[in-house]
């Protein structure tokens, strides 16, 4: 059996020189459902780009809020006042609207031992977010008198725009502050 | 139908008729077509980015409205919506914002509910919920939540978390009273 490409050659003239290729009908169509696709994805990215930039807003003023309430005791480890616990649940409320469940945070105290270094002395985190090692070496700001205690308010926030239709690695924002204690020092007592 | 209009239609429809084969106006035919949903996306970028102005705008009047609130220079529920209003700007019908402030001890603190508020309607279709409005004392945690239903035109297409067309706006600032 031969094969002749004589049918092809026809139909590819058909298509090149006749009327079909000719016809600028349903050219505006092609055109808008070419356009579609990058269209559609710029304006995700807006959505989702910007809804990255309202979480991470929010995310600096929890981590604000966190670091205030903390400065502001004498001990965070006594359920007499504000214990740590109510501390974290409080200041995930100003994640809202947005959920709380992907919000990671830590609130440690640190002792400046000499130029942009401390020390922890107390570091305690919500579910999502991890404690620094007591004692471990942190780097402070500057200009801070050696022997004084600082407030490390410490979030990240898994932030995963796409999960709801593609399985993606999620963005992780973060945001960190320190705040000086209102009174010398903050106490944990059972830290 | 007259005999006459029966020929026009036979000879618009017949086979090869100029009527079918004509380019004439093709592209203004399909711009009509397209352009419900060419205009619906600009519309909707103009959306989005109006929501996100207002979100930061909530943001704002909740931490000037949070720092009165600490002083002590707001103290019933008139003054704390009078407030809202003083700080929030052209974008939002400020009476539409809804102002919860909650007083909490440190043995209240535990039991917090941290979850975003759910809004209730009554038959009307009107809020029904009741806001808190506790001042509180020296000492106490406070939580100011202003929520705001951003309406978003087109709403039932783009559902972002709110099922009457409306965009769920929250803002919260968690501080000591003084």
């Amino acid at each position: 059996m031969r094969f002749s490409l004589a049918p092809c050659r026809q139909l590819f003239q058909t298509l090149s020189r006749g009327r079909f290729s000719r016809s600028e009908r349903g050219s505006v169509t092609v055109e808008f459902v070419l356009l579609l696709p990058a269209i559609a994805s710029l304006l995700a990215v807006v959505v989702f780009g910007g809804e990255g930039f309202e979480i991470s807003r929010k995310l600096t003023m929890t981590v604000r809020t966190l670091a205030d309430l903390a400065s502001q005791q004498t001990d965070v480890g006594s359920s007499a006042t504000y214990p740590y616990s109510s501390l974290l649940t409080a200041a995930s409320l100003v994640i809202s609207p947005y959920d709380a469940t992907p919000l990671g945070m830590t609130l440690s105290e640190i002792k400046v031992t000499g130029s942009n270094t401390g020390t922890v002395v107390w570091s305690k985190a919500n579910a999502h977010g991890t404690a620094l090692t007591k004692n471990s070496t942190v780097t402070t700001p500057n200009n801070i008198a050696t022997g004084s205690y600082l407030i490390l308010g410490q979030a990240t926030y898994s932030y995963n725009p796409l999960q709801l239709y593609l399985s993606s690695n999620p963005v992780t924002l973060s945001s960190s502050l320190y705040l000086s204690p209102r009174q010398t020092s903050v106490g944990c007592t059972g830290c | 139908m007259s005999n006459r209009a029966k020929t026009w239609v036979r000879g618009r429809w017949a086979h090869g008729s100029r009527w079918f084969s004509d380019d004439v106006g093709a592209v203004a035919v399909e711009f009509a077509m397209l352009s419900p949903m060419f205009i619906a996306l600009v519309l909707v970028s103009i959306i989005v980015g109006v929501s996100f102005m207002v979100k930061s705008e909530l943001d704002y009047t909740t931490q000037k409205v949070a720092r009165l609130v600490m002083t002590g220079q707001v103290t019933s529920s008139s003054q704390l919506q009078t407030q809202v209003c003083n700080y929030t700007g052209g974008l939002v019908d400020c009476s539409k914002i809804m102002a919860n402030l909650t007083s909490y001890t440190h043995a209240q603190l535990d039991s917090i509910n941290t979850s975003t508020p759910t809004l209730t309607y009554n038959a009307s279709g009107a809020v029904s919920n009741t806001w808190n409005a506790q001042t509180g004392s020296a000492g106490s945690i406070e939580v100011l939540q202003l929520i705001y239903q951003f309406p978003m035109i087109g709403g039932p297409l783009f559902s972002f978390g709110s099922s009457n067309g409306n965009m769920l706006m929250v803002s919260t600032a968690v501080f000591v009273n003084e």
